[in-house]
């Protein structure tokens, strides 16, 4: 079993690639579409790939409406009405996603994959209590009675660190704080026992010592339980810290891939660099992410050579003819390029 | 604690309410034009009889004087005395209630056992076939006229094809009333064992109920289909479905308790309109409800059974409301537990 280390240094973690183990997910050419208001499906997802090992940790980074939770959703097949996956695969644990039928699906969340969302406090019904929450989450997993799955509801209150379990386990959701919600919320999924736990900004609107808190939680729950972990968001200091690689997204595209180290050092794509250059800046106080003035338009990249052009997604209107391509520049570092001009193979 | 304070408060609040209404009433039948006394002299009395009938009804004291002499009759109950019917108001009043009341029942039930599935099972199937059937015919049943619908009612199901009951009042000429316990008589029938009466009652409800349920569907439908695409769409239902509950599941222990508690406001508004009496409905089927009598007395000038006609409805309302703030404080914990 992988050994997930807690404040992961900035360097590379070989033993990780997801290449030497068979894939926990794997998502390929994956396209979600939403119709657009004059009414044509205009996707928000686009081509993402990407394939995540067993106890692997992988962030999901980039600007907001980049397409992460969409990305996250399609993965359980939860892309809701009038979205739609246009195209590509979904992969966990061999299983697909796409086009899969409601109780594949059903057979798949929970116990396989299982998600805990943004804003914990809201996702959790506000008619039933701590209580109802986790003993129904272990009567439909585990097929415990009402009073066996109390009992482990209670447990599980204590496994995630809440204080005075017994008080909390009759409290409604309005009576929690973000906090405590979100434990709940990793409570639950940690009763379905899943081997995937996809994490949507699970600590946006916590204070921050209660966000270092939840992300130990997650550390702690990886470090038993060897779950493999997608983390959705924009803190890359969090990234560092809790992820073995990073997917950087722009406008529902994947543009960069790479191990957490070889990301920090050496990023390639204009947008991972700006969203960089916009957060890593130790010598100065943090600045708002400006993402609208590029640090530069495009990198030029050479590889196996041939020449590639790496271009921030804003700036591709004049290169529609082209396929952009994930290129290889290192080992398990990929970069979203375009062929560089003039070029053969015309459309 | 909280949640006793919530009540006592929300009692106060229906209080002041009631005393605003009370003033409102008499202010309104002093302020506006036209006076009871040469109303109720008639148009071609002289000065002295309309004086004399003014000062009868104590309008030539002073207004605050007639404010506590109004205070204090309501307080006891004394709501005046019709001019049409000879009677006291009160008394008009409590024996048309019950039949209001019975026919208020009925058909807000007829509306919410029928309007709040078809709104669910309308919004659970989005978009399909079934959604566009509903919405269309919530669009037909708000725009239905009243009169013209009770009267096809009358003339299909009492005419053509003879299976109602005469459209003559809440029972058969022949079957004497049940005993009054509640004086709803399908209430009193069953307490008494009466099916005769029982059955005759239902048949006589059947149709003005068919009418003002149907006129009040499409609240239900429309609400319950909008609280329910909310909340389907909420973040507990995709949660929920993230953890791998079935849609079924998902439906019954997530969505329909959150989306049917906003319908108890709808109910509310729904059943004050109904127990305002709908004149029409009553009319047509010669029900003796209140909104017959409310009728009669606008249109005879019948100041004090208006007087209170309106207060009557004013305190009807006014703990309608209460019951459901009580309702919801004791459905939902977010109120019941502050
Ligand atoms: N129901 C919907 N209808 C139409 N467009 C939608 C819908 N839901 C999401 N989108 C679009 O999909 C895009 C991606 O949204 P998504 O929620 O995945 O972004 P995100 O990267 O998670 O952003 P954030 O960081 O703000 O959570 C957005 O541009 C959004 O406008
Ligand atoms: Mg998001």
């Amino acid at each position: 079993m992988a050994v997930f280390t807690p404040a992961a240094p900035v360097v590379a973690s070989p033993g990780l690639a997801p290449e030497k183990a068979p894939p926990l997910a794997e998502v390929a050419n994956l396209t979600v579409a939403f119709p657009s208001p004059d009414s044509r499906m205009s996707a928000v997802v686009r081509e993402v790939g990407f394939s995540l090992a067993p106890h692997e940790s992988l962030a999901l980074v980039g600007e907001s409406g980049s397409g992460k939770t969409q990305t996250a959703l399609a993965m359980l097949g939860l892309t809701r009405p009038p979205g739609r996956v246009m195209a590509g695969s979904v992969r966990i644990g061999g299983q697909e996603i796409v086009g899969a039928s409601e109780s594949t699906l059903r057979r798949i969340r929970g116990s396989q994959a299982a998600m805990i969302f943004q804003s914990p406090r809201t996702a959790l019904n506000p008619l039933k209590t701590v209580g109802d929450h986790l003993s129904r989450v272990y009567r439909r997993h585990s097929g415990l009675d009402k009073r066996r799955a109390q009992e482990q509801a209670l447990a599980m209150l204590e496994r995630v660190g809440m204080t005075a379990p017994e008080r909390v386990l009759r409290a409604y959701p309005h009576q929690l704080s973000g906090g405590m919600a979100q434990r709940v919320m990793i409570g639950m999924m940690l009763a379905c026992n899943p081997c995937l736990l996809i994490a949507d900004e699970p600590t946006t609107g916590l204070d921050v010592t209660i966000q270092s808190q939840i992300f130990a939680l997650i550390r702690d729950i990886q470090a038993e339980t060897g779950l493999a972990l997608i983390l959705i968001t924009h803190d890359l200091g969090v990234v560092a810290e809790n992820c073995d690689r990073i997917a950087v997204m722009q406008r529902g595209r994947l543009v960069e891939l790479a191990p957490t180290a070889a990301l920090f050092a050496q990023a390639r794509h204009p947008y991972t660099l700006r969203l960089l250059a916009s957060i890593l800046r130790p010598d100065q106080p943090p600045q708002p992410i400006d993402l609208d003035t590029p640090v530069v338009d495009e990198v030029p990249i050479e590889n196996a050579g041939h020449a590639w052009r790496a271009i921030s997604v804003d700036a591709w209107k004049a290169l529609d003819a082209t396929r952009p391509e994930m290129i290889e520049v290192a080992p398990g570092h990929f970069v979203l390029c375009h062929p560089e001009p003039p070029v053969e193979a015309q459309p | 604690m909280t949640l006793r304070w919530y009540l006592l408060r929300r009692l106060g609040l229906a209080a002041v309410t009631l005393v605003g209404v009370i003033f409102a009433v008499f202010f309104m039948t002093r302020v506006l034009p036209g006076d009871p006394a040469s109303v109720k002299a008639g148009a071609y009395a002289t000065e002295e009889a309309r004086a004399a009938i003014a000062r009868e009804m104590g309008l030539d004291k002073p207004v605050p004087v007639q404010l506590t002499t109004y205070l204090g009759n309501i307080l006891q109950g004394d709501f005046g005395t019709s001019t049409r019917s000879g009677q006291p108001v009160r008394q008009d009043l409590l024996s048309r209630l019950p039949a209001t009341v019975e026919l208020a029942l009925f058909s807000l039930m007829l509306a919410a056992l029928v309007g709040i599935p078809l709104g669910v099972w309308a919004a659970v199937r989005q978009g399909s076939r079934v959604d566009a059937l509903v919405q269309q015919w919530t669009i037909l049943a708000a725009a239905l006229p009243l009169f013209w619908f009770g009267l096809v009612l009358i003339y299909l199901f009492y005419h053509v094809w003879g299976i109602a009951p005469p459209p003559v009042g809440r029972l058969d000429l022949g079957i004497p009333p049940p005993p009054a316990i509640t004086g709803l008589y399908t209430v009193d029938a069953l307490l008494s064992g009466n099916w005769a009466a029982f059955r005759n009652a239902l048949a006589h409800l059947a149709l003005p109920v068919l009418a003002l349920g149907v006129a009040t569907m499409s609240p239900f439908i429309k609400v319950a289909r909008s609280a329910m695409l909310d909340v389907m769409a909420s973040d507990y239902v995709l949660a929920a479905r993230s953890l791998g509950f079935s849609e079924r599941e998902v439906i019954w222990h997530d969505a329909l308790k959150n989306a049917l508690i906003g319908l108890l406001t709808v109910a509310g508004i729904v059943l004050g309109y109904l127990l305002a009496g709908n004149v029409l409905v009553e009319t047509i089927f010669a029900w003796p409800g209140i909104g017959f009598y409310a009728w009669n007395a606008l249109t005879g000038s019948d100041y004090d059974a208006i007087q209170g006609f309106v207060l009557t409805i004013a305190i009807i309302y006014v703990f309608l409301n209460l019951a459901i703030d009580v309702a919801y404080s004791l459905i939902d914990p977010r109120i019941r537990l502050r």
